[in-house]
């Protein structure tokens, strides 16, 4: 039987990015083409980025990246029922003591999903988690049951506020929670992931990012720039999405040190990218020039948006 | 004499017939309609000769927090109040310039003591000639 391994856009996206920076460009190019050729892609920065369906052979591949490098804080986790998978995440995501206990807490509440064949776990960020039934016919309650439980699974495992969202895959019969959630302890120095759902939380952005900027060693001007950035970009989380997450990326290339910062949302996309990065767009709240602005402001931005399935955008900058 | 009671989070002092609104950190949204309701009570209470927007403490001046001064500024406007802002930081002006926003059309003074000395000088036509608010 032929397995077919799903894998997010935004997975395949990290990974990439991960290859480029650790494998420099020549072997990012061999990936990229082995990519383009299987899947008639025209471009890798995933046009079709939301979903992507990996054969085996690849995933084999990407497998074997993840075993070959430890500090990839990306990982593919593998299942719950495999070794001590489940403290191996803990420890991977939690900080602090009494790691263990909490996640023999989460693998004993787990025990009980078993019956519906082996969830596959991907921690895609500090801050998102998904695990994916492979077989929905096996699951006889609700999505949302099963979402509360896993909520409840994760929170007593020592992730704060998980939120879990289900999506049911028709074409593939896979059935995929994501679990968003804020992590204060999140042990990776170089990453920051701050959970957007409200005003209160622009702040902590914005203050999140100030600290991490000036210790990466940009100057107040610099700093600003970025904070600015995040400022927009939390208020349009918080504005058109109502939930999001916003991560800060400390990573390196053959020019320089840079830091990056990435916004994402499962929000309602946007419709009129064109309109608004042309300034023609006019805003109730602001001055409707919210990404020019941090177009203006970045060194480098990628805007990936799928009306209804939501946005990411990508920026960079660099330390000079 | 004391100002009223006012709701909204931001101070708004008297001084010198000046009404100056001191921004401690970032209005939110509803903090900054509750401002410009508040402000605009205290300008019809008072009649002060202009309103001085104090953002020194702002580390940050992004568009939604530009659109907060304009709509003030414009509010002022609409009962015959001139509006300043001083205090801006250095980096937030160039920041201001790199978004493009360099000419805020609204007067800008190194601090309240150089708004108060324009008064000084120019009588009721209080810095006329660099203010042009486009409605």
């Amino acid at each position: 039987m032929e397995k077919n391994y799903l894998v997010r856009g935004t997975l395949l996206n990290l990974k990439l990015s991960y290859i480029k920076q650790t494998f420099g460009d020549q072997f990012h190019k061999n990936i990229d083409s082995l990519l383009r050729e299987k899947y008639n892609l025209e471009k890798i920065v995933l046009s079709q980025w939301y979903e992507e369906e990996l054969s085996e052979e690849i995933n084999k591949y990407f497998r074997k990246l993840a075993l070959v490098n430890k500090d990839l804080h990306f990982k593919k986790l593998g299942s719950f029922l495999a070794d001590n998978t489940l403290s191996k995440l803990s420890s991977a995501v939690v900080g602090g003591f009494k790691v263990e206990q909490r996640a023999k807490m989460a693998l004993t509440n787990f025990n009980i999903l078993w019956g519906y064949g082996v969830p596959t776990v991907y921690l895609v960020n500090s801050s998102l988690l998904e695990i994916i039934f492979p077989n929905r016919q096996l699951i006889k309650e609700e999505p949302c049951v099963i979402a509360g439980f896993i909520e409840q699974s994760l929170s007593l495992s020592g992730l704060d506020y998980p939120k879990a969202t289900f999506e049911d895959r028709s074409l593939n019969s896979n059935l995929l929670f994501s679990i968003t959630f804020s992590n204060s302890h999140f042990q990776d120095e170089n990453v920051v992931s701050i959970l957007i759902e409200n005003e209160g939380q622009i702040v902590e952005a914005r203050q999140k990012v100030k600290v991490f900027a000036q210790k990466m060693g940009f100057g107040v001007v610099d700093t600003t720039r970025i904070v600015t950035c995040v400022s927009e970009l939390a208020r349009n989380i918080v504005y058109y999405a109502g939930r999001g997450n916003i991560l800060i990326e400390e990573g390196k290339n053959s020019k320089s040190r840079y830091l990056r910062l990435k916004s994402e949302d499962k929000g309602p996309g946007i419709k009129n990218l064109d309109e608004i990065m042309n300034g023609y767009y006019k805003s109730e709240k602001g001055l409707g020039m919210g990404l020019r602005v941090v177009k203006k402001l970045s060194d480098e931005m990628n805007i990936h948006t799928s009306e209804g399935r939501g946005t990411e955008i990508d920026l960079i900058y660099y330390l000079q | 004499m004391a100002l009223k009671q006012y709701s909204s989070s931001v101070p708004i002092i008297k001084l010198s017939g000046l009404l100056i609104v001191a921004f401690q950190s970032p209005p939110t949204d509803t903090q900054a309609k509750q401002l410009i309701d508040d402000l605009l009570n205290a300008i019809v209470y008072f009649g002060p000769k202009a309103i001085v927007l104090d953002i020194s403490a702002l580390e940050v001046l992004d568009s939604y927090l530009t659109r907060v001064i304009y709509d003030i500024a414009k509010a002022a406007k609409g009962l015959g109040t001139k509006t300043a802002i001083v205090g801006m930081r250095p980096a937030v002006a160039i920041t201001l310039v790199s978004m493009g926003l360099e000419t805020l059309n609204i007067p800008t003074f190194l601090s309240v003591e150089d708004v108060i000395e324009d008064i000084g000088q120019n009588g009721k036509k209080l810095f006329s000639k660099r203010n042009a608010i486009k409605s």
